[in-house]
């Protein structure tokens, strides 16, 4: 069965890169615009890995991130933020707290997802990645 | 193969949580059990220094990586494929007999 991603990006470009690289993939992807309708979805299924943008207008990801792990702390959720200080601030918060996520860098290539993928959820032959060096 | 080598790792991650200590352990163990050689470790919270984690290319977290030997390898891996890890570093071959 494929496996289940969720993807929260109030970015529609941010969206469709996740779509186009997943879509022929064996990861079956469902895409939401903002926190709220991401929360929703959440509570729909049982996703196997949650992609979550850190900045949205209205709900945003560190607050969705707390509602997710309010009830579940194993699903992993990958914050997609600019690995720089100025965005790892509210961040480290949750650290504090205990909340268990990952990062990864925005802007982010479809190689990128699956090797992220393939790395979490037990497909390492496909994760020799070499973006970047 | 009985000639063991000396292996440069890095291993990036996001906050010191107890899942990030989990994995450190976890590391260490599959390190020592496989008998590869001898290993040094850094551990880098990419929460603290996200300009290393850019200057190394890291694009997401966990990633385990080889400096040395070289070439760098890395893998992003939560290490619940343990084999695919070391053959993926090149730590291990492929159907080698371990």
């Amino acid at each position: 069965m494929a496996k289940k991603v969720l993807v929260i990006d109030d970015e529609k470009s941010v969206r469709d890169s996740f779509y186009l690289a997943l879509k022929n993939s064996d990861y079956a992807v469902d895409l939401a615009e903002n926190g709220t309708i991401g929360l929703e979805k959440y509570g729909e299924k049982e996703y196997d890995v949650v992609f979550l943008d850190l900045r949205m207008p209205g709900m945003n990801g560190v607050e969705v991130l707390k509602r997710i792990r309010e009830t579940d702390d194993n699903t992993p959720v990958y914050v997609v933020t600019t690995f720089h200080n100025m965005y790892f601030e509210e961040l480290k918060e949750l650290e504090v707290k205990k909340m268990d996520f990952q990062l990864i860098n925005k802007p982010v290539s479809g190689e990128q997802i699956t090797a992220v993928l393939d790395g979490v959820l037990g497909n390492t032959d496909n994760n020799n990645n070499d973006d970047g060096k | 193969m009985s000639d063991k080598k000396h292996f440069i790792l890095s291993l990036y991650l996001a906050g010191n949580t107890a899942k990030s200590q989990a994995m450190v352990q976890k590391l260490h163990e599959l390190l020592a059990e496989e008998h590869l050689g001898t290993y040094s470790l850094t551990v880098i919270d990419v929460l603290e220094d996200p300009e290393r984690a850019i200057k190394d290319a890291i694009v997401a977290t966990p990633t385990l990586t080889r400096e040395l030997p070289e070439p760098v390898e890395k893998v992003i891996t939560d290490l619940r494929d343990k084999e695919g890890v070391l053959i993926g570093l090149g730590l291990k071959e492929k159907d080698s007999d371990g």
